[in-house]
């Protein structure tokens, strides 16, 4: 594992050495209870009849999700009720991005980068399929695992597409709201063992991609609509710098509200300086409470 | 087009208000149920895969663990212990009455469509959803 590469960070992160140390664990497996299909009781306790040991974490009214401490089986969707979407395994970190979008019924939303699904039969559950939700990604084998997932969760509030999402044919001026949960990095996921290559290449590659999503992201928006931009990996290039870029087509910066701990984005980096708004940027940090990584931003849409 | 809203208030006994929410859509032998605004675009998934039209229409499971909590007709009710058998594919037996298409399930949770037959109990579970040996 190339935990070398993290030392680029030491400045900008307060608890470096926590940092550095948490990575080194394996993060645990969490849960989030489908409230669309069932109590969220109801699941944690069926999992705990069957000797899961849950910690339950209330991250949002409609967002129930628990840490499996420990569990009798090899893998946390190998249960009865994982096949009849009670739950989804996903990371707390990854559960942030659709709560601070704040999805509400009615509105028509756009996740840009969806598959496999996590983050998309989020949003459907916190508006309970009351709204249209547009997923989109462009890779043929994980739109079959995006719509598989949406078929066991039960999202019926949601149309998928199989396309760039560069391409906004048809979907401008669309949405009353935007996830693009981007490709990036990916730094964070080495806490799930994961021997992710990292480079400062790799990271340039990203944030220029990055910088064309949000471009599009834009075109899909109606006025003052409103985007959450979240990555699972610690660069500024590809956070700040990205943010920074959208507030020059149109966007600005709001405040983000999150259930868990984070630090704010930084202002300046490898010297370049940024619009000081990005210090509103969320940077969900894994020792902060033991998670994987995430960083999230809230931007509105302010002009065309 | 079918009727498929009525399908479900006269087979099942849902309630209509809880139908009129979907909107039917036919492509090829599969009827989407999408509850959201129709987008004009070529889609992979509408919503959930509600029926399979073949020799007859069937609900699919997806569907009925959607619906299956407002039904108040053709439902079949299983023990804990009958709930792996079922979920493995297999037969049990049921009441002589019921025919056709049923929702399966347990006091708590929706498990899927079955077909009674002259007292058997069909597990029409898909076989992605099918127990295997390693889960619990």
């Amino acid at each position: 594992m190339n935990y070398e590469h993290f030392e680029r960070y030491r400045d900008i992160i307060d608890d470096f050495h926590a940092f550095m140390d948490c990575l080194k664990r394996q993060v645990k497996y969490s849960i989030r209870a489908n409230t669309i299909l069932a109590k969220p009781e109801d699941v944690f306790s069926a999992l705990e009849e069957k000797g899961f040991v849950l910690r339950k974490i209330p991250l949002h009214p409609r967002v129930p999700a628990a840490v499996i401490e420990d569990m009798p089986v090899k893998h946390p969707g190998a249960t009865i009720e994982h096949f009849l979407g009670l739950y989804y395994v996903q990371e707390l970190a990854s559960m942030l991005p659709p709560i601070a979008l704040s999805p509400k019924n009615g509105e028509v939303i756009v996740d840009m980068c969806a598959a496999p699904g996590s983050k998309t039969t989020e949003i459907a559950q916190i508006i309970q399929n009351e709204g249209t939700i547009i997923a989109i990604d462009s890779s043929a084998p994980r739109i079959k695992a995006l719509v598989s997932n949406i078929q066991r969760m039960c999202s019926s509030s949601v149309l998928v597409l199989h396309r760039d999402a560069r391409c906004t044919k048809g979907l401008e001026g669309i949405a009353d709201k935007v996830l693009l949960d981007a490709p990036c990095s990916s730094e964070s996921t080495i806490r799930k063992g994961v021997d992710v290559k990292l480079s400062e290449d790799i990271i340039r590659k990203m944030s220029a991609l990055q910088k064309s999503l949000i471009r599009a992201a834009h075109r899909i928006l109606k006025d003052s609509g409103i985007l959450v931009y979240s990555t699972c990996t610690f660069a500024p290039e590809e956070n700040e710098e990205v943010v920074d870029y959208a507030i020059n087509i149109g966007f600005e910066v709001e405040k983000v509200s999150l259930p868990l701990r984070y630090e704010n984005g930084v202002e300046e980096w490898n010297g370049k300086t940024y619009d000081s708004s990005v210090r509103n940027i969320a940077r969900v940090y894994p020792h902060l409470d033991d998670t994987g990584g995430i960083v999230i931003a809230r931007l509105r849409k302010v002009s065309d | 087009m079918r009727d498929y809203a009525r399908y479900l208030i006269e087979r099942f006994g849902i309630p209509e208000e809880i139908v009129r929410k979907f909107k039917f859509v036919e492509r090829g032998r599969s009827v989407w149920a999408f509850t959201g605004k129709i987008i004009p675009n070529k889609w992979e998934s509408l919503g959930i895969r509600a029926f399979r039209i073949g020799k007859d229409i069937k609900p699919t499971t997806d569907f009925l663990r959607l619906i299956g909590r407002y039904a108040t007709k053709n439902v079949v009710f299983l023990s804990n212990d009958e709930v792996n058998n079922f979920m493995r594919g297999e037969s049990l037996k049921c009441d002589g009455e019921l025919h056709g298409y049923v929702i399966v399930r347990t006091d708590k949770f929706i498990l899927g469509c079955g077909f009674c037959k002259d007292g058997k109990l069909i597990s029409m579970i898909p076989k992605r959803y099918r127990f295997q040996d390693t889960w619990i």
